[in-house]
């Protein structure tokens, strides 16, 4: 009786760990650990759960649980890969995914889950070797190729990242990760109306969704007058490795300093202190605009509370 | 049947309860000094718990370096008679690119890090108080001591 009440509960769990209902989720896992607390396949699952909802140290508590009563499950190797990344240890997390890969190399999700891991840390070359290992291997899952797409666009390269996320799309019109690399390569690309189109689309989907929320929180910024300017030359400044930001940082720096210098020894004191002046005023702007940026983010992402059990 | 209980949250530690967004300890470095904004660099990257902790030392330690290099190398020229005395503000433009290239390297380093302790639901202090209190208190304390000599045009 226990048992099959408790597979029809992991099944609901899966079910609604595929919809995005976490929380409801978490109470399924909780009702099957109550009446099987050895389940390693429900410790895991609770464990990706945890993580998604932030809760980490219950998260770890979790999946080293999963590991203690199955070391070789995949899926538990995954999960505590998942709970070292959220806490910043990269390197851990690197070997869990990879334990996880080696353990079942027939699944998708511990590539994928390296690649975004490398993609996070702008590590574009093997992110993308693991992102196209994660589409050989099950070249059906529509967030393979979501995770293309966002390899695209943190590659400087909009116009491909739209094409992936759209043909994603065309499949998977609700795949919310292409929704949001779309909008965002839309935003690149400067076509503000489509971006929004995307923005609202994705949020319509998944009202308390970050991601989305912050894509929408984008174009309003670049719609709005004093932020537009700010949005432009900080998206033309990072798009790109860092070592570009730096050097276009430091250059513009550096350019400043020595025109105002040529200025100064040339005669023209007056000049020379506009161009510091100017460049004093960009400064400030530079600093206060990204912190009305986050301002409005936060405003945005308190609006949004869904109630546990939704 | 018992309900299976999932663990609390423990509280954040001392050390994490002072993370500040990285642009603060940038702009200490520009506004303060590198020997503020640097040491709040390593104390943040601590902090963070970062896993560049180590990459973002040794940028640390290349910036005040290179700083420290170029400015021998300046002096040394200017004594053997290479550059003239009028060109040093132009030739200290190198010294400055230098500490902040390796500044920036260090900024965007511990911006990743920080990136992720803020999406996994970790709180970070406001760094302005920090700074102002550091322009208005700390600065016109700290600078005479430090200031004069090539330790002075390193640190300050």
């Amino acid at each position: 009786m226990n048992t099959s009440n408790a597979s029809s509960l992991f099944a609901l769990a899966r079910q609604q760990m595929q919809q995005g209902h976490i929380d409801g989720a978490i109470q399924s896992l909780i009702g099957v650990l109550s009446l099987e607390v050895q389940n390693a396949a429900a410790h895991a699952l609770l464990a990706l759960c945890l993580v998604d909802r932030k809760r980490l140290a219950a998260a770890e508590h979790e999946a080293r649980a999963a590991l203690a009563i199955e070391p070789q499950s995949a899926l538990a190797h995954l999960a505590l890969g998942k709970v070292h990344y959220a806490r910043r240890r990269i390197q851990a997390a690197e070997a869990s995914f990879r334990e996880a890969a080696a353990l079942d190399p027939q699944s998708d999700m511990p590539p994928h889950a390296l690649g975004a891991l490398y993609l996070n840390q702008r590590r574009m070359a093997p992110a993308g070797e693991c992102i196209n290992t994660a589409i050989e291997l099950d070249p059906g899952d529509p967030s393979n190729f979501s995770l293309l797409a966002l390899w695209h666009l943190r590659n400087n390269d909009p116009e491909r990242a739209a094409a992936v996320a759209r043909e994603v799309l065309g499949q998977s019109p609700d795949e919310h990760e292409a929704l949001v690399v779309l909008g965002w390569a839309e935003l690149r690309l400067g076509r503000v109306d489509a971006a929004y189109e995307h923005a609202v689309w994705a949020v319509r989907n998944a009202p308390a969704a970050e991601d989305a929320l912050e894509l929408l929180c984008a174009v309003k910024a670049r719609r709005n007058p004093l932020l537009g300017l700010w949005f432009r030359v900080s998206a033309f400044i990072a798009g790109g490795s860092g070592t570009r930001t730096i050097l276009l940082l430091v250059g513009m720096f550096l350019g400043v300093r020595l025109v105002s210098l040529l200025l100064g020894d040339l005669g023209y004191p007056s000049a020379a202190q506009f161009v510091s002046g100017a460049w004093l005023a960009f400064c400030v702007y530079s600093w206060v605009a990204p912190t009305i940026f986050q301002r409005m983010l936060r405003k945005e992402l308190e609006q949004v509370r869904l109630r546990p059990d939704f | 049947m018992a309900t299976y209980q999932l663990p609390d949250e423990p509280r954040p530690n001392a050390l994490q309860a002072i993370v500040t967004d990285p642009m603060w300890p940038f702009l200490g470095t520009l506004l303060i000094g590198p020997w503020f904004g640097l040491a709040w660099f390593a104390v943040n990257s601590a902090a963070l718990g970062s896993p560049t902790l180590k990459r973002e030392l040794a940028l640390i330690g290349l910036a005040l370096g290179g700083k420290a290099v170029a400015l021998l190398t300046l002096f040394a020229a200017l004594e053997a008679g290479w550059v003239d005395k009028g060109a040093m503000p132009y030739l200290y433009l190198i010294a400055l690119g230098i500490l902040l290239s390796a500044t920036y390297g260090v900024y965007l380093l511990q911006a990743r890090t920080f990136e992720l302790f803020t999406h996994f639901g970790g709180q970070a202090k406001n760094g302005v108080v920090v700074l102002l209190v550091a322009m208005a208190v700390v600065r016109p304390y700290v600078t005479p001591l430090i200031s004069g000599g090539l330790l002075g045009l390193v640190l300050l």
